[in-house]
């Protein structure tokens, strides 16, 4: 299996920028997701390394070896489409057959291998059929088939599963992801499904608007955004994310806001007290992490309304909206019932190891280190370039 | 002791006192009749234009008339049918529509792949233009196009003997007439062919392009691997479309240029009809040709039109 580095890759349509210089290193073997909104040039990405797309900058490593030159047929790379591109006028036999038959492997050799493929997916009943008489689990199969059949360096994946309905989609993944444990394949998997990208993923990269803006394991980017995208993009419902003046002090961070007054202390509980140098911060905490309290409850560092409650059978959801009517709103989930009515005063305590905070210009994630004068800014979302690190072997 | 009570289905919901909306007898006719409203200004043309000349033309293949109202129409059953079958010219008719319909090809399919595949990168306002000059001939009027290009195959002074460096007389010579028809009417029909290939490119999915060539597909595989059987509908249609109307393109040429001559060099099945009918006034055998010409591009139709049903892919 082949390891995947790409540097400063670029591109742009005339005036309109797709992909805005990404640099990620995908291990060998690891699964790397490539998460993002729809527009995001996540695709755009996938195709310039498998060299569909040519780019504007930049280059692609496959092995070491700069590949952006090099034809999609010579990257030794497989790729299942979004719309599984099944050839239409070829049987599933000739569709999985297809990679080797162009390479001019000989027919016995090509039948052999199809065969193996084709009983792993189970797929050998449907040989002969053509893609139009096939459900669209199996012609995810088939697609996936045609990608496995000739054990490539990698797989890149461009919304595999987003044609399949829900109940095919949960055991496809779990099939794919077993998958990927057995051959230790290298996948790069392109997806705006956050369900897919956590449950699947070595790590998770996200995009946002051509740029890269965090690279982590799936716990890493839900428990530590790097920024207020990440915050808002991934977790559903998304991370409450509200606009607070702080205090910013040699004892902690005090945050006020219509309907919320809460400290955040270096050490040790209790309030923080109102002294240090005042700044505007965005305050995030997960629907999740919201405790409901009496109104009048003195852990009760949110008040506000219930406007809104929603049964999602085994969790509910309450929407409240913060102090006076038109206040901010924020989303409370937890198991059901969560005891509260709408229309009804409520209060929410959040420990304070739960509570993010950001930069509201930059969006950019703010860890609270104790003693240090001001905040300084969070772990690079982005790489080290490539031409900074050591290569096994110079390039061509 | 506990009690366990099955839990009742949810009751039907009671019957709304709201009598059915009901149309009245008439607004239900008109609904009814709507999509035969529509289609009744093209069934119209189609009757005036097709099946009425259709039927009449099996009337008077039965008949001997020499299409003077004042003379008397005779009966004579299938005797023309006979005549016209046995008759050696329409053999000749035959071969000579045959090598139009072999030497067209290459102008309907061949080459619009060739250009239609090359052409594939021109976009934007290049590929307007280069569209609106491919398809220019088919714009001229074929008489106009057959005046200009007798002067271009004059022996004597013409262009094209000039720029080829040759001597020979083009409409006068049977091979050279032949070729001389068919490359003419290619000219004329290559722009439309071109287009429809065109468009039957541009409905297939870069998708399977993409796909191949990730799987490891040359160019050059790419192409006769995926695009062309992708194809395969399109260049069943033009050549269903050769087939049949090959000696109605070169018709008007035919009649500027040749006359159906040197000798019967250039005469197709369509100017033998016209020969028939219109040289002859033999009503009856020009119908009883055209009978026979109708039920045999109807068989030919029938099996290219079922190939093309099996080879289109439809894949949602």
């Amino acid at each position: 299996m082949s390891r995947i580095r790409l540097s400063g890759l670029r591109k742009t349509y005339g005036d309109t920028v797709a992909v805005d210089g990404i640099d990620l290193d995908v291990a060998d073997g690891e699964f790397l997701v490539l998460l993002g909104p729809s527009g995001c040039g996540k695709s755009t990405l996938l195709r310039m390394v498998a060299g569909l797309i040519e780019p504007t900058d930049g280059r692609v490593l496959v092995d070491d070896a700069d590949v952006t030159a090099v034809p999609p047929r010579d990257r030794d790379l497989a790729m299942v489409f979004q719309s599984y591109a099944l050839y239409p006028h070829l049987t599933v036999a000739s569709n999985l057959g297809f990679p080797l038959r162009v390479r001019g492997e000989r027919r016995a050799v090509v039948r052999e291998k199809v065969a193996a493929v084709a009983a792993e997916l189970g797929l050998t009943e449907l040989l002969r059929r053509r893609p139009k008489e096939l459900s669209g689990g199996q012609r995810q199969r088939v697609a996936l088939g045609r990608a496995l059949v000739r054990e490539p360096g990698a797989f890149l994946m461009d919304e595999p599963l987003s044609n399949l309905d829900a109940k095919l989609r949960t055991s496809t993944r779990a099939g794919l992801s077993a998958l990927h444990r057995r051959l230790r394949a290298t996948v790069l998997y392109v997806t705006h499904d956050q369900v897919e990208a956590m449950t699947m993923a070595d790590r998770v990269a996200l995009l946002d608007g051509g740029r890269l803006v965090q690279v982590g394991t799936p716990a890493e980017v839900y428990d530590a955004p790097a920024t207020t995208f990440v915050a808002g993009f991934l977790g559903s419902p998304p991370m409450n994310l509200l606009d607070v003046d702080a205090v910013v002090g040699p004892h902690g961070v005090r945050a006020r806001a219509v309907g919320l007054d809460l400290s955040l202390p270096d050490a040790g509980p209790g309030p923080v007290p109102d002294a240090g140098s005042s700044r505007a911060l965005v305050l995030g905490v997960r629907p999740e992490h919201l405790v409901v309290r009496a109104p009048d409850a003195p852990d009760a560092v949110l008040r506000g309304r219930v406007s809104a409650v929603e049964n999602l059978g085994s969790e509910e959801l309450a929407r409240c909206v913060l102090g006076a009517d038109g206040g901010p709103e924020v989303t409370v989930r937890g198991p059901r019932p969560l005891g509260v009515v709408p229309g009804r005063e409520v209060g929410l305590a959040v420990d304070p190891a739960r509570v993010h905070l950001f930069d509201p210009d930059s969006g950019r994630r703010l860890e609270r280190r104790p003693g240090a004068v001001s905040p300084a800014p969070s772990s690079p979302a982005v790489e080290p370039a490539l031409d900074d690190r050591p290569l096994a072997r110079s390039l061509p | 002791m506990t009690l366990l009570v099955e839990v009742p289905p949810p009751a039907p919901a009671p019957a709304a006192e709201v009598p059915p909306a009901r149309r009245s007898a008439g607004r239900r006719l008109v609904g009814a009749a709507a999509p035969y409203l529509y289609l009744a200004p093209a069934l119209a043309l189609l009757v005036v234009w097709t099946y009425r000349p259709l039927l009449q033309a099996v009337q008077l293949s039965t008949l001997s008339w020499n299409l003077l109202p004042t003379s008397p129409a005779t009966p004579v059953g299938a005797a023309n049918f006979r005549e016209v079958l046995t008759a050696p010219e329409l053999g000749d008719a035959v071969g000579v529509t045959a090598l139009f319909i072999v030497g067209l090809l290459p102008f309907t399919i061949v080459l619009p792949v060739v250009i239609a595949l090359s052409a594939r990168r021109v976009r934007g306002r290049a590929r307007t233009l280069y569209q609106a000059l491919v398809f220019a001939p088919m714009l001229v009027a074929p008489v106009a196009s057959a005046a200009i290009w007798q002067w271009l195959l004059d022996p004597g002074s013409g262009a094209v003997n000039r720029v080829l460096g040759l001597q020979v007389n083009w409409l006068a010579d049977p091979t050279a007439a032949q070729v001389a028809i068919i490359v003419v009417t290619g000219w004329h029909v290559l722009g439309f062919a071109t287009l429809i290939v065109s468009a039957g490119l541009g409905g297939t999915d870069d998708e399977y392009a993409a796909a191949a060539s990730v799987d490891g597909a040359r160019p050059r595989q790419i192409t006769w691997r995926i695009t062309l059987p992708l194809l395969s509908p399109t260049l069943v249609f033009l050549t269903l479309m050769t087939i049949l109307l090959s000696a109605q393109w070169s018709f008007p040429l035919v009649d500027t240029l040749t006359q159906g001559g040197p000798g019967d060099a250039t005469t197709s099945i369509y100017y033998l009809l016209w020969e028939y009918g219109f040289r002859s006034f033999d009503a009856g055998h020009g119908a009883a040709a055209g009978l026979v010409f109708f039920v045999v591009f109807l068989a030919v139709a029938w099996v290219l039109v079922t190939l093309s049903d099996r080879l289109s892919f439809h894949d949602d």
